[in-house]
């Protein structure tokens, strides 16, 4: 795909509320405990979605290193694995405000520090919710996109805005 | 003016040719304007070529300055500087600064100021006698007008025949068409869309038009050739790639699909899925991990041709097109066009051999391609005196009978080029040499390359002596970063990119590699530098003469044949449809792009939604795709991909502009669409 950063921010938001709000919604509902939603699948895609907003900004600046101008499909995931992981561990590192990182605390004998026993964010939920993301995102760039919107692949992905009348 | 002309030095102008020589020498003696053209009646400066409009350029004088200006029917004229310092500047009404030390392109040709041009009187001693000189002085006439004659009328308006009604001028009156018509004659068929061309690009447009919602019925197309794909599959098949090789194209440029999905990646991991095959899923894995960690995966011509039959018979192709060769394009008083079109007789219908007849429509599509094979002049020297020798061909024409030959008696042959064409000959004679290790190849490239050019961030890589990238340009050109901006941009910026972006370039493809570097080590292969400027006869073999570039001294290689894969680049005036259409509508043309003989191939000028904006006329549209629209605001239009986007644009273009009376293709429609042709049923 030969994306231009509009394209990619336009794309990133439409998949936001077409794969990442449902499936999230999903993940919530079936780690919330007692019935209720768990809020912290909606943190991390909030934190996905905006490490991914930056990076995204950040491949723009790559991909004019590359002759044709273009993000293979491969680089595409390998971006959206590396802002998991970013997302993930600000997390962990309690930098995302409002969402707790720990949920069951202890205090360390040798070190005296508080260290976590159970975090509110498990790895391996998260890493499930991460590539079903992914990969749901990668069915709807390849093939949902163009049949929904034709004019969509020839734009850079953009759904607006990218070409001029003269 | 009259009175300045006693003090005013002379300003000598040379006619050079391509080689460089000159040809005539022509002395402007006062400020005025001269028409630079082919037709000896309106033109001072005359330059009797076919590559010259009959009215091409006005040069104009004002004291020891000359300017240019292009006049519609123009052939991209150009001033190039010489040397770096010197530039051209274009003003807004169109002319051109025209300084000492640049050079003026017209047609085939190069227009000089004299070196110490400035001299004294009109005449002085000129010992070098070779041009012909001629002086223009006050005398002759200004800006002078072609004196066009008016069609002969009688007394019910119609013209006596139809060649001259359309002469009269570029607004025919519908009634005295209709007259003339049926006076002569001749039938006239009404449609709402017309296509002109029957290829490729009139394909893809007739599959857009099909699927937002247009009959059948309203829907004419006229090429010289009923099946769509006739005219590439032979450029394919005389380039040497047979049904199972792989094209120059992305797996989702599908020309039977205006959505690119499913591409023919996943279609082809299908059909293995569907054999049991256990690489099935190949094709799709080189499409997630092209270009960085997967050789770019592209599709098989064979399965290209069949899908785009199979299109055709879903749409209805067969009931809209007719067989015929486009003549004559023009205006009506009503807001439409009229079409002149002649079709082949079935033997035994009568005396001639061609029918005439009329079609008009409100909104018309030009996709004529590639307007000639371009053969180099050398060449056409040796075909001239050599008429039926099989052993010098170009690489577009039929030619299996030379690797017949070949195969049978080894030889040396001499391969011209550097392009994908180039690569795939290469490839083949390569397989040849394999079973007959006599042949040898000697490739000709007009210089070495050992750096790829550079943009943005970026540089292209070179493999022998060979940029490479996957496709004829860029991915971005596409629909990227670097389409928008070229569609932004005017057209000197145009150019200067598209020069850069295009070019010779081949796919970075391994096959290819590896028999190059193996030829090479063997010996069987040896790449040599230099423009090819004498081929002759000699002792049985071809006496090859070649001028290395830099000066060097020339050498002469001897060779058993000769395939010429330089171009498929034509002018587009080389189609006497579209030379007539230009020249009456005066119609601008793009600035050309490239150093080399892409120079001559300046498109129809079309807006951003690919109209030929000249040609508007009330409600009536025309639009145009293809290599006719070369160096415009799109780089890519000679690609599937391109057309298909040219496609969608116009008709978004017609929908905006609603004399269609079009409805926009929204998301639900396609999808709708979608899955109709996935059922393979009628849109
Ligand atoms: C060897 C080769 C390989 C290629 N490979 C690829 C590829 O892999 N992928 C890709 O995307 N592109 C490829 N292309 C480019 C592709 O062929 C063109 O983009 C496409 O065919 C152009 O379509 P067109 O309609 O402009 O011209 P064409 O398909 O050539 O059609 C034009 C038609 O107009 C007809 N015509 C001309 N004048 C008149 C007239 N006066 N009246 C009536 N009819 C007329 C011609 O006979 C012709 O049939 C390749 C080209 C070549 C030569």
């Amino acid at each position: 795909m030969t994306p231009t950063l509009l394209g990619r921010w336009q794309t990133r938001l439409v998949l936001f509320l077409v794969i990442v709000s449902p499936v999230t919604l999903v993940a919530s509902w079936l780690l919330g405990k007692s019935g209720g939603l768990s809020a912290e699948p909606f943190g991390l895609a909030a934190a996905m979605l905006l490490t991914g907003l930056v990076f995204e900004a950040i491949a723009q600046q790559l991909q004019r290193f590359r002759w044709d101008q273009d993000w293979p499909f491969a680089l595409f995931v390998g971006q959206a694995v590396c802002e998991f992981w970013v997302a993930f561990v600000a997390i962990r590192l309690d930098f995302v405000p409002g969402l707790e990182a720990c949920d069951l605390a202890r205090i360390d004998r040798v070190s005296r520090q508080i260290a976590c026993v159970d975090y509110a964010l498990p790895i391996g939920p998260a890493m499930v919710q991460a590539a079903v993301i992914i990969a749901l995102s990668l069915v709807f760039v390849t093939g949902v996109a163009p049949v929904l919107f034709p004019r969509w692949r020839y734009r850079g992905g953009q759904f607006s805005g990218f070409h001029r009348r003269d | 003016m009259s009175d300045l002309t006693q003090s005013q030095t002379v300003i000598e102008i040379d006619v050079r040719d391509a080689e460089g020589r000159v040809l005539q020498r022509y002395q402007l003696a006062d400020d005025g304007d001269y028409i630079i053209g082919r037709d000896r009646e309106i033109a001072h400066i005359l330059i009797d070529d076919k590559s010259v409009s009959r009215r091409h350029a006005v040069l104009r004088r004002k004291g020891d300055r000359l300017a240019l200006a292009d006049v519609g029917s123009l052939n991209g004229t150009l001033i190039a500087p010489t040397s770096e310092r010197a530039g051209a500047r274009e003003t807004t009404d169109g002319w051109q600064d025209w300084p000492r030390d640049a050079y003026a392109t017209i047609g085939l040709f190069s227009l000089y100021w004299r070196a110490d041009a400035m001299i004294a009187e009109a005449g002085d001693g000129d010992d070098q006698a070779s041009p012909v000189i001629t002086t223009l002085g006050a005398d002759r006439g200004v800006e002078a007008t072609s004196d066009e004659q008016g069609a002969e009328a009688d007394a019910s308006g119609a013209a006596t025949d139809l060649t001259q009604l359309f002469a009269t001028t570029e607004l025919v009156p519908f009634s005295q068409l209709l007259a003339t018509a049926e006076k002569l004659d001749i039938p006239v068929e009404t449609k709402d869309y017309l296509c002109i061309g029957g290829g490729m690009g009139s394909f893809m447009f007739v599959d857009h038009l099909r699927i937002v919602g247009v009959s059948a019925q309203a829907i004419r197309v006229i090429g010289v050739d009923p099946d769509p794909v006739r005219k590439w599959a032979d450029y394919c098949q005389n380039s040497q790639i047979p049904a199972h090789e792989r094209i120059r194209s992305h797996s989702a440029s599908t020309p039977d699909n205006i959505w690119g999905f499913p591409g023919y990646a996943l279609r082809e991991t299908w059909q293995r899925v569907r054999a049991g095959r256990r690489d099935a899923l190949e094709p799709v894995l080189r499409v997630f991990g092209e270009p960085l960690f997967a050789e770019t995966y592209t599709p098989r011509l064979g399965d290209v041709l069949a899908s785009v039959s199979r299109e055709a018979q879903r749409i209805g192709w067969q009931g809209m097109v007719r067989c015929g060769r486009a003549i004559a394009l023009r205006k009506l008083d009503d807001g439409r066009y009229a079409l002149h079109f002649r079709t082949p007789l079935q033997p035994g219908q009568g005396e001639e051999t061609t029918r005439d007849w009329i079609c008009i429509a409100r909104h018309v599509h030009i996709a004529t391609g590639y307007p000639a094979i371009r053969v180099l002049t050398v060449l056409q020297d040796y075909r001239r005196r050599h008429s039926d020798d099989p052993s010098v061909v170009n690489a577009y024409e039929p030619h299996d009978e030379l690797y017949r030959m070949l195969e049978k008696r080894g030889g040396t042959v001499l391969v011209e080029g550097r392009g994908i064409v180039a690569s795939r000959i290469l490839q083949r004679l390569g397989e040849l040499h394999q079973r007959n290790p006599t042949i040898r190849i000697v490739h000709l490239m007009r210089y070495p390359v050992t750096s790829g050019h550079r943009s943005d961030l970026a540089r292209r890589p070179v493999r022998h002596h060979v940029e490479v990238q996957p496709f004829n340009w860029p991915k971005a050109c596409w629909g990227g970063a670097l389409q928008q901006r070229l569609e932004r941009a005017d057209s000197a910026k145009r150019s200067e990119w598209m020069d850069v972006w295009g070019g010779t370039t081949t796919a970075d493809r391994k096959n290819w590699r590896v028999m190059l570097a193996e030829g090479t080590r063997q010996g069987w292969y040896q790449p040599v530098f230099g423009d090819l400027i004498k081929v002759r006869r000699r002792d049985g073999q071809l006496a090859l003469t070649i001028q290395p570039p830099k000066h060097a001294s020339r050498q002469t290689i001897s060779a058993d044949a000769l395939i010429d894969c330089t171009g498929l680049v034509a002018d587009v005036t080389t189609s006497a449809f579209l030379r007539d259409l230009i020249d009456t509508h005066a119609l601008p043309r793009n600035r050309a792009a490239g150093t080399g003989p892409e120079r001559g191939m300046s498109g129809l000028r079309v807006t951003n939604a690919f109209e030929v904006k000249a040609l508007r006329t009330g409600s009536g549209r025309v639009y145009a795709a293809g290599i006719i629209t070369a160096n415009g605001p799109y780089a890519a239009v000679d690609s599937f991909l391109g057309l298909s986007f040219a496609a969608l644009r116009a008709i978004d273009d017609l929908v905006h502009s609603r004399t269609a009376g079009l409805r926009r293709f929204g998301p639900l429609a396609s999808v709708r669409q979608w899955i109709k042709w996935c059922r393979g049923v009628s849109p």
